[in-house]
């Protein structure tokens, strides 16, 4: 940053529109020396900075409005002061000009119309101004010349002895090194507080969505395997079914094929059994016949021989009666003892002899009558039973003969339906492997539908759970990008602490390495200075070897925190020119520029040795040296200032009024 | 008379055997007709065929051949064989005998041992010729059981035509 110009109007002393003053911009004369008297308004010029800038005053008063103005207003009238700033930042010039409005009120009392008013604008490339937004300004304000670093380039000389020890001091050297924005990028990306972006991250995490979505995804590839293997068996079944379905119409066309084969086998079969049912009734009818004709024959063939026995029988004479179970042998024994059972002599009576005799011929052994007339009776019952001994041989001879030639037949029927068998073909068995085949086929046909009813249920559900991963995907892919956040988060984290770490101990190093340099060029002495963890510079002087803190003098600690806040200048200086080069880690982006000084009476404690030796440094540090400084110490610094002035003013108090002072330009 | 047992000789036992189905029973691989269930059976019939065919055989002696027909069998039938005897007694025509003479042969010669042994005679000559004409008839021709059985009606209806036998 370089200051161009600031323009004043009702400022304080200044009443009344002041002419611009303008700063050396030159390189090498780039110090702007503006004298004046005590409370002739040379630390008003460094508020009007401060107010412009940052609407900051210092004043125990802290009206910025000219007192001789306000007085003088009329009631009701308003008036403004404004300050405008001409300055180049980063090769682009901005104009920034506050302004405030004052009324006087009923008791005469000043009273600010509103806020103050910031216009910020800047020049295009072409010359053309453009106004940066009334919302942009103080942030536009602020990345030109941070607020908190402000103290250390617009500085009170009676007060450089604080400008150390503040608080800010640690932020102040960071910002001015560009390490603020990492440090505050570092901060709010720490994943160890709970503010910063990572834990914000973490906290939108759906850690429980990811656990369902884990389980439904495990429960999806066991529904998927579980599906596959239902699959591969419904295949495998209806290939079975196929081969089973082929296997019946193969099956079908045999026993079609077969047909009169079966039917011709059954025949066969039939005639089988029939042969052997006729050749057991042949056989029985051959027993019967033989057993019939056995039984019959005697009496058949006896037949004519009866008819000429009864013939002879008729031509007998043997017709008489005998005595009733006399026996021949018993008249026998009569004739032999020559007495009869009456008690005559036989041997005496011939007559009664031959009565005997003729009894006797009656009887033997029976009475031949009687066993004629019963063999006749026999006869003829013999020749009635023979007419169904015939019979019964005809009819036997007739059933032989038929069973016979119905065996012939059959034997005959056997013959011609065994020439037609065709040989090993069982069609019982085709038959039965037809009726196996399609128990298996129904089997596997229900095996079929169990399993696509399976597969079915199965698929239902895999689309269930596909809908429920579908619905938690949103939630895991926004899961997935925090992830990806909080991971970016922290490498970027770690990467902004590594170079943050790494930078700081380097600007730390350079920053004692440049305010020692500059302290032993103003300073001549045994001591030394360190900067500790807070960039708070300590003095150090070596004693017996042993390096010890030591007092201050004010001189001395003017001196002390001239080469602090040179060796700030001085290291953004260094950095602004070299880039980023300022360290070795390129990676990280830091922005810096060159600042310049603005100081109010700087040379307050030092004494005239150190007053030239600031003198000579300060131009050859700081890009712009703005110095507003009293006549007398003006003597001391000019020796060694004199090559360096590009320009000088001078303040003048108009009729040696404490409240009315003018600039002018010495020539 | 008819209660002991009879020994047929030569031939006539094997042709006797030929006819009997008995024959089969005591030996499964014989050979014959078997048209009659008993050897006693044929020995009653055969007479009346040789009488009726006026055909005599004498006892052979060409063949050592024998077959006896045991007196159970006998007795079993000896009303039969006495019907038989008795008949061929009467029908005989083969004498010159009265009818009166043919009844007291038939009747009244039993105790007369003599002349049965002669009656006796003629009725087992009638009996053997019976014998051949029935072997005759029933091997003329056939080899098979069949046949045999065929010549069973055969000669039942020849001789039913031969001696006019009404039906």
């Amino acid at each position: 940053m370089i200051i161009k110009s600031i323009a004043l109007n009702n400022f304080r002393q200044f009443k009344g529109k002041q002419a611009p003053i303008l700063f050396s911009t030159d390189k090498d004369k780039n110090v702007t020396v503006i004298l004046g008297v005590n409370t002739s308004g040379k630390t008003t010029l460094i508020q009007a900075f401060q107010w412009c800038l940052y609407e900051k005053v210092n004043f125990k008063t802290r009206e910025v409005l000219n007192i001789e103005l306000a007085k003088s207003m009329d009631l009701y009238s308003t008036q403004e002061v404004y300050v405008e700033i001409v300055l180049i930042h980063e090769d682009r010039e901005f104009t920034i000009r506050r302004t405030q409005k004052f009324t006087k009120s009923d008791n005469n009392k000043i009273k600010t119309v509103g806020k103050s008013e910031l216009k910020v604008q800047y020049k295009e490339d072409n010359g053309e101004q453009q106004a940066v937004p009334n919302y942009e300004c103080d942030s536009t304000i602020n990345k030109i010349l941070p607020e908190a670093l402000s103290d250390y380039f617009f500085f009170d000389g009676e007060r450089i002895a604080d400008i150390n020890n503040r608080s800010d001091v640690v932020a102040a050297v960071r910002g001015l090194m560009g390490l603020d924005v990492i440090g505050e990028a570092k901060d709010r990306l720490d994943p160890n507080k709970a503010s910063s972006v990572i834990a914000k991250f973490r906290k939108e995490l759906d850690i429980g969505s990811d656990e369902k979505n884990n389980k439904l995804k495990n429960d999806l590839t066991d529904a998927q395997t579980k599906l596959n293997t239902l699959n591969t068996r419904m295949n495998d079944a209806k290939n079975e079914i196929e081969y089973y379905e082929r296997r019946k119409e193969e099956l079908s066309a045999q026993i079609l094929a077969h047909k009169d084969e079966k039917h011709n086998q059954e025949k066969k079969l039939s005639l089988e059994k029939d042969l052997i049912q006729i050749t057991k009734n042949i056989e029985n009818l051959e027993s019967r016949i033989v057993k019939d004709f056995s039984a019959g024959a005697m009496k058949f063939f006896a037949t004519p021989l009866i008819y000429r026995a009864m013939k002879v029988i008729d031509e007998a004479k043997y017709n008489g009666e005998g005595i009733p179970e006399m026996r021949s042998a018993a008249i026998d024994f009569i004739l032999n003892r020559q007495k009869c059972i009456c008690g005559c002599d036989l041997s005496k009576n011939e007559g009664a002899r031959e009565n005997i005799l003729y009894e006797q011929s009656l009887l033997p052994p029976q009475h031949l009558g009687t066993i004629l007339r019963t063999t006749k009776d026999t006869y003829q019952r013999y020749l009635r039973e023979t007419q169904s001994v015939y019979q019964t041989v005809l009819e036997n001879h007739t059933e032989y003969r038929n069973t016979r030639n119905y065996l012939g037949e059959k034997a005959d029927e056997l013959k011609n339906i065994s020439a037609k068998i065709q040989g090993n073909i069982d069609v019982a068995k085709i038959e039965q492997d037809y009726q196996k085949n399609e128990m298996i086929l129904k089997e596997k046909r229900e095996l079929l539908v169990r399993i696509s009813s399976d597969a079915g249920a199965i698929e239902n559900k895999i689309s269930e759970i596909e809908k429920n991963i579908e619905r938690l995907t949103i939630v895991s892919d926004k899961n997935e990008r925090l992830r990806k956040c909080i991971a970016y988060g922290k490498a970027v984290y770690e990467w902004l602490n590594l170079g943050y770490h790494k930078q700081e101990k380097e600007v730390k190093e350079r920053l004692l390495e440049s305010v020692n340099n500059i302290f032993e060029k103003m300073y001549h002495g045994k001591r030394h200075v360190t900067i500790n963890d807070r960039y708070q510079i300590v003095l150090m002087t070596l004693l017996n070897n042993d390096e010890v803190k030591t007092d201050e003098s004010k001189g001395l600690e003017a001196v002390k925190n001239f080469s602090f806040i040179s060796g700030l200048v001085d290291l953004a200086r260094q950095k602004a020119y070299k880039g980023n080069g300022v360290t070795d880690d390129e990676d990280i982006p830091v922005s810096t520029e060159p600042y310049p000084l603005v100081m109010d009476a700087p040379f307050s404690n030092a004494d005239e040795i150190h007053i030239n030796n600031i003198s000579r440094i300060i131009p050859e540090i700081a890009e712009q040296v703005i110095l507003m400084v009293m006549q007398k110490d003006w003597e001391f610094a000019r020796p060694a200032l004199k090559d360096k002035i590009g320009c000088s003013y001078s303040i003048e108090k108009i009729n040696n009024s404490d409240t009315n002072s003018v600039i002018r330009r010495n020539e | 008379m008819f209660n002991k047992p009879y020994l047929l000789k030569g031939k006539h036992a094997s042709y006797i055997r030929f006819l009997s189905a008995q024959t089969k029973i005591n030996d499964k691989n014989a050979k014959g007709a078997f048209v009659f269930r008993t050897a006693v059976e044929i020995y009653k019939t055969a007479p009346l065929i040789g009488l009726a065919y006026n055909r005599k055989s004498q006892e052979d002696t060409q063949s050592s051949d024998s077959y006896t027909i045991f007196g159970d069998a006998i007795i079993g039938h000896q009303a039969d064989l006495d019907f038989a005897f008795r008949l061929v007694m009467l029908a005989d025509n083969s004498t010159e005998l009265s009818s009166d003479e043919r009844v007291d042969r038939a009747f009244k010669q039993d105790e007369q041992h003599e002349k049965l042994a002669q009656n006796l005679e003629l009725f087992h000559q009638y009996m053997r010729g019976g014998l051949e004409w029935l072997y005759e008839h029933i091997t003329d021709g056939a080899t098979t059981k069949e046949d045999y059985l065929e010549k069973v009606y055969e000669i039942v209806k020849f001789y039913k035509e031969d001696f006019n036998i009404s039906d």
